[in-house]
């Protein structure tokens, strides 16, 4: 007896080992539906897919970075579950960290088949491996303005296509700002600096907030203030190629720090660690009179606004006016992110995510996810009977289209430059540092950050 | 013939298999990693390619130069220190109180398994929970703050004082499992022993130091031990309460490890660097361990 129950505790044992180290073995990807496509995969293995054909069953990965449309993305996969039963999409939302994700999954070499993508370094690591698919060859890349193809073109690899385009907004509370006096969006930087003084004098909220504690929030302000100081001296294109080059000066003219410390003193307590979604929970508790965002986060900064105003046409959007009275302001663009396909072993899942990713970008599928996050889309198929946007972003989108821009610039330097220069930004915002000395830190830090 | 096993014989082929398993796993998820790091520190690699190329300790030397090393270096050493301290002092205070007999109004076991919630939940949570917490505008901490009539504190973001909202959070969390230990320890002491100093008029304080402490010297080398590596590996709590603000005040060498390994894409100043504080806190283990075996043997 007590033989048998040492054989029964080693056989256990040796169960265990074998179903961790079978575990960690190399990914087969499966072929049958699981969960709720159970009892699909226990009817037919088989099943007759779109076009009659026939498809063996299979799980197809997608990673999405923007957690603010996950409703309408279900919506979506549903929709395309219904017309390919054999296709069974499994989402995974991994927010903005997407980079050390893929980078994690890339090590495991087990990248999803589909994926979101930034354009940074990490992404360009992946595409120098062979392990993004040339999204050209799919039909739906003929619809995707040059510029955009362009944009996300590394080592003649055109990585995937962009979900919209990004760019930087003033968001306001028009409530607010008329209980400071203000009737209308300040237009130049001296009327956002005096708003926000009327602001802090005739009411308790906060003047300006940005969500700082994400990179490309925290980084936009400065951005903005530099486009808009050096913009039409240096001319289009000029700022982004001394940018890549490391030969920018960021330093050389005063007036982009005095900017920058104008500003940030007007700054909300608690900005550089705020989130989206502590932004958007300011604007709903009626605490913050504007805020620089991304547009993209314009459907829920709006309809917040709209509820602590008690009235949606409360929300309001301009292009952010760091401009000298008399001049147009200059913005900074960037595409979305974008969707790219990776390369994949099974030619199933290869199948399968072709067939995901040319569904995917169809006017009438894709304007599901479009319209639910508010950015500006960028398929030249996609209608105005597609497009539905914010009321506040679609009255700037003919000014977004007419105003000098330069890029969005982090993405085209390091991860230790943008996190260094991030970290003085942010103790600028929360007061904790003068804005000359993170200028002279970030001028210093990008002489060996650059990545050309 | 078919020969015996002798009986030591036989208990040694046991123990070995049963021992097995669990050498395997360690063999696969500890060992070989770790090699793999110490292989990795002296190359360059992206962690995705098949490029490495060999550079020696280049890695190694070039840490101290990079951008805020010593500030993390010193807000690591802070963190570690001050978890350490007030882990072990609360932990012990409260396995004090948790073990004083007598009827209370609340049943001590409820009162012992609410002390150790914390340690069920995962940093990640726990980090959240309480950046929420924190929060300067509508956090329920600043919100009990007014209540009082006193000014707001601005956790995240003021030098000094996000460090210790970091500490304070990390501290709830851990101490749990060390309340645990030291309460295993003191019920560990024979009650004789304690009547018998009763008796000789020893007062409370007294029982305390000469005899409850020093019985508890090998609970007291547990916790200090595993509370000091838990704190110099500490990640995902400090990380999501504070995300290493203000400047590099409260990032850790964990979160720079992470930073070059899957945001720079750089796995071989990640992989020296993990080296560094794995030298640092064997070291350092090492030397508890030394110091408070003596003052067990001692008692």
């Amino acid at each position: 007896m007590r033989k048998m129950r040492k054989m029964l505790a080693l056989l256990l044992c040796a169960g265990m080992i074998l179903g961790g180290i079978s575990a960690c073995g190399s990914k087969e990807t499966p072929t049958q539906a699981p969960a709720e496509g159970e009892s699909k995969t226990e009817e037919s293995k088989e099943e007759p897919a779109a076009g009659g054909e026939e498809h063996e069953n299979v799980t197809l990965e997608v990673c999405i970075v923007q957690p603010d449309w996950s409703d309408e993305w279900d919506d979506m996969e549903k929709k395309f579950e219904d017309e390919y039963p054999w296709i069974d999409v499994v989402s995974v939302g991994v927010q903005e960290n997407q980079g050390e994700f893929l980078t994690t999954r890339a090590a495991a070499n087990d990248l999803p088949a589909i994926t979101q993508i930034n354009n940074n370094q990490n992404v360009w690591a992946l595409c120098e491996e062979g392990k993004i698919l040339d999204a050209s060859g799919f039909s739906v890349a003929a619809n995707v303005p040059d510029s955009y193809k362009d944009a996300y073109t590394h080592d003649g690899v055109f990585m995937g296509i962009t979900q919209g385009a990004a760019f930087t907004v003033l968001f306001l509370n028009m409530d607010i700002l008329k209980q400071a006096g203000w009737e209308a969006p300040p237009t130049n930087f001296d009327e956002l600096i005096k708003c926000c003084e009327d602001i802090e004098a005739n009411t308790d909220v906060a003047a300006i907030t940005v969500a700082a504690n994400k990179t490309t929030n925290c980084w936009m302000v400065w951005e903005g203030i530099l486009a808009n100081v050096y913009g039409d001296e240096l001319g289009f294109g000029v700022y982004d190629e001394q940018i890549k080059d490391g030969t920018f000066d960021f330093a050389k003219n005063p007036k982009a720090t005095e900017m920058l410390a104008a500003i940030s003193s007007h700054m909300m307590t608690g900005t550089s660690s705020m989130t989206e979604d502590d932004v958007t929970a300011a604007f709903a508790d009626g605490a913050v009179a504007m805020a620089i965002a991304g547009n993209w986060t314009a459907a829920n900064i709006c309809d917040a606004i709209g509820e602590a105003a008690g009235d949606p046409a409360a929300a309001a959007a301009v292009l952010v006016p760091f401009n000298e009275a008399g001049k147009d302001p200059w913005i900074s663009v960037s595409p979305e992110d974008a969707f790219a396909c990776t390369v994949q072993e099974d030619p199933n899942v290869a199948e399968a995510a072709k067939v995901f990713y040319e569904w995917v970008f169809q006017p009438e599928n894709f304007k599901i996810i479009q319209n639910a996050r508010g950015t500006v889309p960028v398929l030249t198929n996609m209608t105005d009977e597609h497009i539905v946007l914010p009321d506040a972003v679609a009255d700037i989108v003919p000014a977004m289209n007419a105003a000098q821009y330069v890029m969005m610039s982090f993405n085209l330097l390091t991860s230790e430059f943008y996190d260094s220069s991030c970290t003085a930004l942010k103790d600028v915002y929360s007061g904790n540092l003068k804005a000359e000395d993170a200028v002279a830190s970030m001028a210093e830090a990008l002489k060996g950050s650059h990545l050309n | 013939m078919k020969k015996k096993m002798t009986f030591e014989r036989k208990r040694t082929v046991t123990g070995a298999c049963f021992l097995l398993p669990s050498a395997i796993l360690c063999l696969i998820f500890v060992i070989v990693p770790l090699v793999d790091i110490f292989r990795y520190s002296v190359y360059e690699w992206n962690g995705v390619g098949s490029n490495m190329k060999f550079v020696g300790l280049a890695n190694f030397l070039r840490l101290p130069s990079t951008e805020g090393f010593w500030e993390m270096a010193k807000a690591t050493v802070i963190y570690v220190v001050g978890v350490t301290i007030l882990v072990i002092v609360i932990a012990f205070l409260l396995a004090l109180v948790l073990d004083l007999k007598g009827k209370g109004r609340i049943n001590r076991n409820f009162l012992r398994a609410m002390w150790f919630v914390p340690c069920l939940l995962s940093g990640a949570i726990v980090g959240i929970l309480w950046r929420i917490m924190y929060n300067y505008n509508n956090g329920l901490i600043n919100t009990l703050i007014g209540y009082l009539n006193l000014p707001k504190v601005n956790w995240l973001e003021t030098y000094g004082v996000t460090m210790g909202a970091v500490i304070v959070a990390s501290v709830w969390c851990q101490i749990g499992m060390c309340t645990i230990i030291f309460l295993a320890g003191l019920q560990s002491i024979p009650e004789d022993l304690l009547e018998v100093a009763r008796i000789d008029g020893a007062s409370y304080f007294q029982q305390l130091r000469k005899i409850v402490i020093p019985m508890m010297a090998s609970s007291i080398t547990i916790n200090v031990i595993t509370t000091t590596i838990a704190a110099f590996k500490a990640y995902e709590l400090p990380y999501l309460v504070s995300n290493g603000l203000p400047g590099y005040s409260t990032r850790l060498l964990t979160q720079r490890i992470y930073f070059y390994g899957f945001r720079s894409m750089d796995y071989g100043t990640a992989s020296a660097l993990s080296v560094v504080l794995i030298i640092i806190i064997t070291l350092i283990s090492l030397l508890q361990l030394v110091v408070l075996k003596r003052r067990e043997d001692i008692y």
